[in-house]
């Protein structure tokens, strides 16, 4: 008998009780009731949960535990009086890297506070040596009672006594083990919150048979969802993803509405690419900011520490900026003009979710989808096979544009083909990422390039001019040689059995299942 | 996993006291600790009120894959006990009737990697075929040493023993234990020990401590019964200077 024994509570019997159904050949000590607070602690997007982990927090002391387990993995104290929110946090630089592994740059929140009541008593042999502890532990949460647990924990070594404790309760008819799951997955139920429920990513499944219409409605719908979402994040600056979420779901109805033009009057769709580009545009700078500050410390370690300085003013100007920034947004996230326009967008997309029944010739989602990708995919060979050495960059970039446009018609209609679409939308994720670096790498330059030519006269100047010009050579450096990675990636995009793989799957007309 | 031996030649110099106490500071610091008690008179065992399994003897200590089921648990969090048991004066016949001799208790302790980050050994004083095991076994041999200069002259036919056979001198990690600081002879040893820019022992002293002495009866760790007695926090210092060697 090695682990802990939960046994269920009779509802006659209280904790004195049990006391004394204990086995009288030993002594028992009974300690004061200890009243502890644990509070659970995740990201917005339940990394924690999701690999089955729980991150809790009893006085100054977090614990990484597996959800249904006891056993601790890591633990660490945290002393300082703002709250532990990153994994950059921590200045242990293994508790860093293990933490980065789960939450990457997510900030964890509380959430769940769980009050636990605990009565208990230590069995001790002649020895006075402790052989078994039975604890009695009243769980609430929000000043609701959750559930009353009674343990028994046998110290290793000790099964034969262990057994003979249980023996006696269960004479006292207290022998059925508990059913009750692990603590955290028992009081989010008793909360009504259900974990990881929120994704980023689409999941609206279509129907072939789907009007356009309707599927953009559903899809739209989805995405305003996230966008409501992740406003609360933003405002109140929890971590730089609920932005990102954001403006991903921003781009996406403006994307979907670009690559489906006709399915809403012209009037509606107008209106929708003039609020949605706004609001888009409106976090651009925010965003920049983000980016940049999230690059700091691969910046830091690009350059000799002479130059170090320098960069500790730059970024400081840049946190200023963000400030600035993110003051001017979530005061519009939070304004009148705000709800009145998003509101409005959701009660349209509400009602419009019911409309549109097919009609016979009328064409379907599944015919469209597929003529929109074929399109897209067919624009992106013909440039690819365009380039050579003497290509600009910037023909490059306007591929990365094209390249995401595809990625967000198969996203949208991943549901329509078999396996979602999945190796289509991986091998665009690894071009994207190329790109996507590539596209980083040239911005960055040219921010830090334009911020040298805008730094005014005065003190520091001349050491910031420096430190980005140190950073700008060796940006460019790795730039030119992501650039033939990138094209290596883009050439294995247009080989004959990516090709045919397209044609044979997006070919319009035909069900996925006939090719 | 550190295996950490207390061990002397010598009686009497505080080994037991060490192990025991820095156990429990290991545990209280998170470690997983295992304390073994290899010497059959078990006074590290008493401490902790821990018997031993009816059923362990050397035979069984010596068999690899058993000794799991002889671990106990104390009353602390986090610190085990494997206890010791009269017929462990025979575990050099044991080890001696090997293959590897000199191997023995490491791969005894081979087993226990992925359950404890810390081992402690309570070793008895004397130099024999088991002592060359945990010599072979441990990561740091400290050497609780009374600061005389009979003592330290202990130490030093410790130092050749190694030599002699081969054995890494730099596991010796000696501390000096029971000071007592009225007495003119430690504290001129200490000096002489502790002057130089890389001291051979630790910085941090053990006291001769009433309270330490006391442990025999109340059975607890220093820490526990005693701890704003200057020898809990001598064992703190130690600890802490010892984890920053782990």
């Amino acid at each position: 008998m090695n682990r802990q024994l939960e046994i269920e509570m009779a509802e006659h019997l209280d904790w004195e009780d049990v006391i004394d159904f204990l086995d009288a050949g030993f002594t028992y000590r009974k300690s004061h009731p200890e009243h502890d607070k644990v509070t659970f602690y995740d990201t917005f997007d339940w990394r924690f949960y999701k690999k089955n982990l729980t991150l809790s927090r009893a006085g100054q002391q977090f614990k990484l535990q597996e959800l249904d387990s006891d056993k601790v993995s890591l633990r660490f104290n945290w002393l300082r009086k703002t709250p532990y929110r990153f994994a950059t946090d921590h200045n242990d630089p293994a508790l860093a890297e293990a933490f980065a592994k789960i939450q990457d740059i997510r900030a964890v929140s509380p959430i769940a506070e769980v009050a636990i009541k605990s009565n208990c008593c230590e069995a001790l042999n002649q020895d006075e040596k402790i052989i078994c502890r039975i604890k009695y532990e009243e769980i609430s949460t929000n000043g609701e009672e959750v559930e009353n647990v009674l343990k028994i924990i046998p110290v290793k070594g000790y099964d034969d006594e262990a057994e003979a404790i249980c023996k006696s309760l269960a004479k006292a008819g207290l022998d059925t083990p508990s059913a009750t799951p692990a603590l955290l997955p028992m009081v989010l139920e008793h909360l009504h919150i259900i974990p990881g429920t929120y994704s980023s990513k689409i999941k609206t499944v279509l129907t072939p048979d789907m009007t356009p219409r309707n599927a953009a409605s559903l899809l739209i719908s989805e995405m305003l969802t996230v966008i409501r979402a992740n406003e609360g994040g933003i405002i109140e600056n929890i971590d730089t993803e609920f932005l990102h979420d954001f403006r991903v779901s921003v781009r996406r109805i403006r994307a979907l509405i670009s690559q489906l033009k006709t399915v809403y009057p012209e009037d509606i769709t107008e209106a929708i690419k003039v609020d949605f580009g706004a609001l888009g545009k409106m976090t651009n700078r925010l965003r920049d900011c983000d980016v940049l500050l999230n690059a700091r410390k691969e910046y830091e370690e690009m350059l000799p520490e002479v130059l170090r300085e320098g960069l500790k003013l730059f970024f400081k100007g840049i946190v200023d900026a963000r400030r600035r920034e993110m003051n001017r947004f979530t005061e519009y996230l939070q304004s009148e003009k705000y709800e009145v326009k998003i509101s409005h967008w959701i009660k349209f997309i509400e009602k419009d979710l019911h409309k549109g029944k097919i009609k016979s010739g009328d064409k379907t989602i599944l015919d469209v989808s597929g003529k929109v990708i074929m399109k897209r995919f067919g624009k992106i060979i013909s440039k690819i096979e365009s380039i050579t050495e003497e290509t600009p960059d910037e023909f490059i970039h306007g591929l990365r544009i094209d390249c995401k446009k595809l990625r967000y018609s198969l996203e949208f209609f991943s549901s329509l083909y078999p396996d979602n679409a999945s190796e289509p939308v991986a091998r665009l994720k690894v071009i994207q990422t190329l790109l996507g670096d590539f596209n980083d790498y040239s911005v960055q330059i040219t921010e830090l390039t334009s911020k040298i030519d805008r730094l005014p006269a005065g003190k520091g100047t001349n050491q910031i001019a420096a430190s980005l010009g140190g950073l700008i050579a060796i940006l460019g450096k790795d730039k030119a040689q992501l650039r033939e990675s990138c094209l290596k990636e883009l050439g294995n995009f247009t080989d004959d059995a990516n090709q045919l793989y397209f044609k044979n799957m997006f070919t319009p007309g035909k069900k996925p299942e006939e090719q | 996993m550190k295996v950490i031996a207390l061990y002397s030649i010598k009686g009497g110099v505080g080994k037991t006291t060490a192990a025991a106490n820095l156990a429990y500071l290991s545990a209280m610091d998170y470690h997983r600790t295992l304390l073994i008690d290899l010497d059959p008179q078990g006074a590290a065992s008493y401490y902790f009120k821990v018997k031993p399994h009816k059923k362990l003897n050397s035979k069984k200590f010596a068999d690899k894959n058993s000794i799991d089921r002889f671990i106990r648990g104390s009353d602390y969090e986090n610190l085990d006990l494997l206890p010791a048991d009269i017929s462990f004066r025979k575990l050099d016949i044991r080890f001696d009737d090997s293959n590897k001799p000199l191997k023995q208790l490491k791969q005894i302790l081979s087993p226990l990697k992925s359950d404890y980050d810390v081992i402690i050994l309570d070793c008895p004083p004397n130099l024999t075929l088991l002592s060359e095991n945990i010599f072979e076994a441990s990561d740091i041999v400290m050497v609780p040493t009374i600061p005389t200069t009979l003592s330290v002259r202990t130490l030093d036919m410790l130092k050749e023993f190694f030599k002699q056979h081969d054995l890494n001198r730099k596991k010796i990690k000696p501390f000096f234990s029971m000071l007592e600081s009225r007495k003119s002879l430690h504290k001129h040893t200490i000096t002489e020990h502790l002057s130089s820019d890389k001291p051979a022992f630790f910085k941090n002293c053990i006291p001769y401590n009433s309270a330490v002495e006391r442990m025999g009866i109340n059975r607890e760790p220093v820490m526990l019964t005693s701890p704003r007695s200057t020898g809990a926090y001598a064992f703190k210092r130690l600890w802490e200077e010892l984890k920053d060697q782990l």
